[in-house]
């Protein structure tokens, strides 16, 4: 899966973000460089999806630089596939693929393009390779949760991003697609980078090259694939998985220990 | 605590309905209000009078259809319902634009002024705010007082009826699809916006999808109310069947009073009825 190459093109330096007071995130840095595959992996709730945010230009850090070839970023470089819950659920598939070209659009034919007036053929080419085809016209609250997630995804392909983020892309997905849907990633994204927020464990490490763990809003480490060690992962899934094993007070017997190497096993 | 909270959560509640009780005796004392008046003897007798004096209601052609088809009361319905569906129409056309001027959603916060300057807040804080109050100042002011406003300024006729409602609607339809516009998720929107869509764009295609079952819905509510409203702006002289309705009154014609009263019944109904339909198919 490696393509690495050339010098970094995206550099998060310091980054911190607080909502209400409460840091999400502090002190993020790490660089990117071209044709990188990056999973990106913590419990829930340790500001993967935040990350993922501020680097698409969602939400703004507030301390630390984000640049990718040295400037800030421009409208729509870094592209997100957000979660399949942020679709507009009374337009149809191919609608919620088509907006992503708006950037490509100008002011007064975007307003009209995601109606059928863009590139109907790249998006229907893209829902097509995932899984999609016979769906195009369907209603996106008519779709499973799984299918939402792949228009979401194929809505950050047809944007011509330089970097492809992606939030917890094979959620809601059988083994089987989870492994498609990542394949499909890798081949249009290309020699771009592509930073993905992953729970499953086992995919993260036999499909990317570097593994950035989170934990509680900082990174806890940042190496290759092939020097994080199941000690590592366990660890940085400590407080989750013992959270989840401690029984309530309510509960009159205890919780059973789970199998393997901890619940992402 | 545990056994606290529940005590304090109902001591609360009582305190509530209290103050609602007696909110709600003193407004009565300040109306006067005195259920024996209604069963008092002369009050019966006036009520049986003006019961019997109306029936059976008047459906000669001549008060129907009149000399000419415009001075009858199908003609009054008609354009009872012609001034409600202009006037709500027009509302419609006014509200859409003031109530994306006036959420704050669209004019200065959330996802779509990431990074804005300071100034590009500023001015857009402004215009929600200015917008706001022109719009609680359209919604202040009674229909049956703009009718008045209207007929003053433009004369007698079904057209003022039209401004009327067109006025006060729009103050209160604007307010509304506002609120909606600020309660949409942000997050959709954001999707929208980072894929490096114009704000405009994003507006478009983010937030407006996720309101638009629920201001057809609300629109088509307001139509229902807009008749109700057009049946009274005629006894300012803004047209409609109002208009009947005083002239029965003050020439004391009772049957045909009944006979209009029964026509605006009619009316709301069938309203009724068709907007249930609508809201059906946009669910």
């Amino acid at each position: 899966m490696s393509k690495v190459s050339g010098s970094p093109l995206l550099c998060v330096s310091g980054v911190k973000k607080c909502f209400s007071g409460a840091s999400v995130l502090s002190d993020i840095s790490f660089v990117v460089s071209p044709g990188e595959r990056i999973a990106i992996v913590g419990p829930s709730g340790v500001g993967k999806t935040t990350l993922l945010r501020l680097l698409a230009g969602g939400i703004a850090p507030d301390a630390g630089s984000i640049t990718v070839d040295g400037h800030p970023p421009g409208p729509g470089q870094l592209q997100l596939a957000y979660q399949g819950t942020t679709l507009v659920g009374h337009r149809t598939a191919l609608a919620n693929v088509l907006v992503g070209e708006l950037a490509a659009q100008s002011g007064v034919t975007g307003l009209v393009a995601p109606f059928g007036g863009g590139d109907t053929d790249r998006a229907l080419e893209l829902l097509r390779a995932v899984g999609l085809g016979d769906k195009t016209d369907t209603r996106v609250d008519q779709l499973s949760a799984g299918q939402r997630q792949r228009v979401a995804i194929a809505r950050a392909l047809l944007a011509d991003g330089s970097i492809v983020l992606a939030d917890e892309p094979t959620a809601n997905l059988d083994p089987q697609t989870r492994s498609s849907i990542l394949e499909l990633l890798d081949t249009v994204v290309g020699s771009r980078p592509l930073l993905v927020a992953l729970h499953d464990i086992e995919l993260a490490t036999s499909r990317f090259d570097r593994v950035i763990g989170m934990a509680d809003g900082t990174i806890a480490f940042d190496e290759p694939v092939t020097a994080v060690t199941d000690g590592r992962l366990a660890e940085l899934f400590a407080d989750e998985s013992e959270h989840q094993r401690q029984p309530s007070v309510e509960q009159s017997t205890p919780t059973p220990a789970r199998h393997g190497g901890g619940w992402y096993g | 605590m545990g056994e606290h909270a529940p005590s304090s959560h109902r001591r609360r509640w009582q305190g509530r309905l209290v103050a609602g009780a007696v909110c709600l005796v003193v407004s009565g004392w300040i109306v006067s209000f005195d259920p024996a008046k209604l069963v008092a003897p002369t009050a019966r007798q006036q009520l049986l009078a003006f019961v019997q004096s109306g029936f059976p209601p008047d459906l000669s052609r001549s008060y129907l259809v009149s000399r000419t088809v415009r001075d009858g009361l199908l003609w009054a319905i008609v354009e009872t319902l012609a001034i409600s569906i202009v006037g709500t129409g027009l509302a419609v056309c006014c509200a859409v634009p003031a109530s994306l001027l006036s959420a704050s959603s669209v004019t200065h916060e959330g996802p779509l002024y990431v990074g804005a300057s300071q100034r590009r807040l500023v001015s857009g804080r402004l215009v929600h705010t200015g917008v706001r109050w022109l719009l609680s100042f359209c919604r202040a002011v009674p229909e049956i007082v703009w009718g008045v406003l209207f007929v003053t300024a433009l004369g007698l006729g079904p057209f003022a009826g039209v401004l009327a409602l067109a006025v006060h609607n729009t103050g209160v339809l604007g307010k509304l699809f506002a609120d909606f516009l600020e309660e949409t998720d942000p997050l959709t929107t954001e999707a929208v916006a980072t894929v490096g869509a114009s704000r405009l764009q994003a507006v478009c295609h983010g937030m407006v999808p996720q309101i638009t079952a629920t201001v057809a819905s609300y629109t088509v509510y307001r139509w229902e109310c807009t008749i109700r409203s057009a049946a009274v702006l005629g006894f300012v002289g803004a047209g409609g069947i109002g208009y009947h309705l005083l002239l029965t009154v003050q020439r004391l014609q009772y049957q045909r009073l009944t006979t209009a009263i029964i026509a605006v019944f009619g009316l709301v109904l069938w309203s009724d009825w068709l907007a249930s339909r609508v809201r059906a198919s946009l669910g």
